[in-house]
């Protein structure tokens, strides 16, 4: 069984079907895989699939990174605690943000790179849901639909735009939501009391993860989108700061000075 | 002897000059996170910015395959990073960079960021006709090479950033030293 890839998605690599051996039994497993990953980021109270616009600014309403163990137990009777729901809820939110990333690369991308991406991050979106709708499912937990008004407010801007704006603004939203992903991945990875199966999931989604970013930093970087490292704006030299002139006739003039005073020194003496 | 304590007095001095900056830096930056009951109404794709009465167009930019951004050649239109956030979003920077001169054109529309004060106000218009104001509450200038990544951030709260050139100007390259980057935030 080769290694699948992910395209893009928030959650692991085996969430995606091998394309070319569509297999029931690999793609179950790794739902099996996601659910178990997504159940971890739930116990541990982690925000794994919020999408805001920065990783180290949580979208409203988004909890922090886990603090929680990863042993922390359901409460009385089985049911989910406020974290783990709380948890479940961005879970829900961003994957339906992914959906809804998706959707608008495919409906608005311009380039063949989203083109391309788009269809990709909807899948992996919708079975990254369906997995957290599964699990929250089996602790009792009620999802409500909906993003957060960060997640909306980045759908919203994109539609605002057209052509290569919008393209490099989706590109740059899709990197975004990768990095949040691998956060939460890496904080699983660190928890000491995070289990082996969890910790697997973890691993695997930091795989597929790689690989997402790498396609998208290449998109990203093709179409304008990264970061600029300079900014050149000025050829002509009539702003130039004139400042130069006196010090230079000062110390010229000091200089000058000098010299004389030391020759006339010299003279005297002689 | 007082021959040569002038003419070392001069020569420190003129010394001196070279190596202090003069002071280009007023107000504080903005660097607070976005606010927690965020907007969703979108922003505007920017037009024209307006400062001091003067309207100048805007375009959108990208950024170049050596890294460096894209400018309009016109030193009388600036452009817009435009993977960057939107005028009117509730999070990001916002970000428009323009020439201070060419050698053909001569000063350019960005020219005037040097001289802008704390309180000055500046205006984006959309291409849908709808203005979103700023006032400036910082002035910074940079070594290029020291040019904060942090300019081009959109996870922060919502702000306006200026961008040109200045400083000392290198007639051999055609460049100057430095980047003068304007902060302003929504009012």
């Amino acid at each position: 069984m080769r290694t699948i890839v992910n395209p893009d998605g928030v959650l692991p690599a085996t969430m995606i079907a091998d394309p070319d051996v569509e297999s029931p039994m690999s793609y179950r497993r790794g739902r099996i895989a996601a659910a178990t990953l997504i159940g971890s980021f739930a116990l541990l109270g982690a925000s794994a699939c919020s999408a805001g616009t920065d990783a180290d600014a949580p979208a409203p309403g988004a909890t922090p990174l886990p603090t929680a163990s990863a042993s922390a137990q359901p409460g009385a009777g089985g049911q989910a605690t406020e974290a783990q729901r709380a948890a479940f809820g961005q879970a829900h939110q961003g994957a339906l943000a992914l959906i809804a990333l998706g959707g608008l690369g495919t409906n608005q991308g311009d380039g063949d790179q989203v083109k391309g991406l788009a269809p990709d991050v909807t899948s992996n979106g919708q079975a990254l849901d369906q997995a957290i709708r599964d699990q929250a499912t089996a602790q009792g937990v009620a999802l409500t639909d909906g993003l957060s008004s960060a997640q909306q407010q980045v759908i919203n801007d994109l539609q605002a735009r057209n052509g290569q704006p919008f393209d490099q603004a989706w590109l740059r939203a899709a990197l975004d939501m990768e990095q949040q992903a691998r956060d939460a991945a890496n904080a699983i990875l660190n928890d000491p009391n995070a289990s082996p199966e969890a910790k697997k999931a973890a691993q695997d989604a930091l795989a597929g993860l790689d690989a997402l970013k790498t396609r998208l930093t290449s998109a990203s970087t093709s179409s304008g989108a990264a970061d600029p490292g300079s900014v050149n704006a000025g050829t002509g030299g009539q702003a130039a700061e004139g400042d130069d002139v006196l010090p230079i006739a000062l110390i010229g003039g000091g200089a000058a000075l000098l010299a004389g005073a030391g020759l006339y020194r010299r003279r005297s003496r002689a | 002897m007082w021959v040569a304590a002038v003419g070392a007095v001069c020569v420190a001095a003129g010394v001196a000059l070279l190596l202090v900056r003069p002071a280009h830096d007023v107000g504080v930056v903005p660097m607070a996170p976005p606010a927690a009951a965020a907007q969703t109404a979108p922003g505007v794709v920017p037009a024209t910015v307006t400062i001091r009465g003067v309207d100048t167009p805007v375009v959108p930019v990208a950024t170049a395959p050596d890294g460096s951004l894209t400018l309009p050649e016109q030193p009388t239109t600036v452009g817009w990073w435009s993977p960057g956030a939107l005028p009117g979003s509730a999070a990001g920077s916002v970000v428009l960079a323009g020439h201070v001169d060419s050698r053909v054109a001569g000063l350019g529309a960005f020219a005037v960021l040097r001289e802008l004060e704390v309180g000055e106000r500046v205006t984006v218009r959309g291409a849908d006709g709808r203005d979103v104001g700023y006032e400036v509450v910082a002035r910074r200038e940079y070594r290029k090479a020291e040019l904060p990544s942090d300019v081009f951030d959109r996870g922060r709260a919502a702000r306006l950033v200026l961008i040109t050139c200045g400083g000392r100007f290198d007639p051999a390259t055609r460049s100057y030293d430095d980047n003068v980057v304007v902060y302003a935030t929504p009012r």
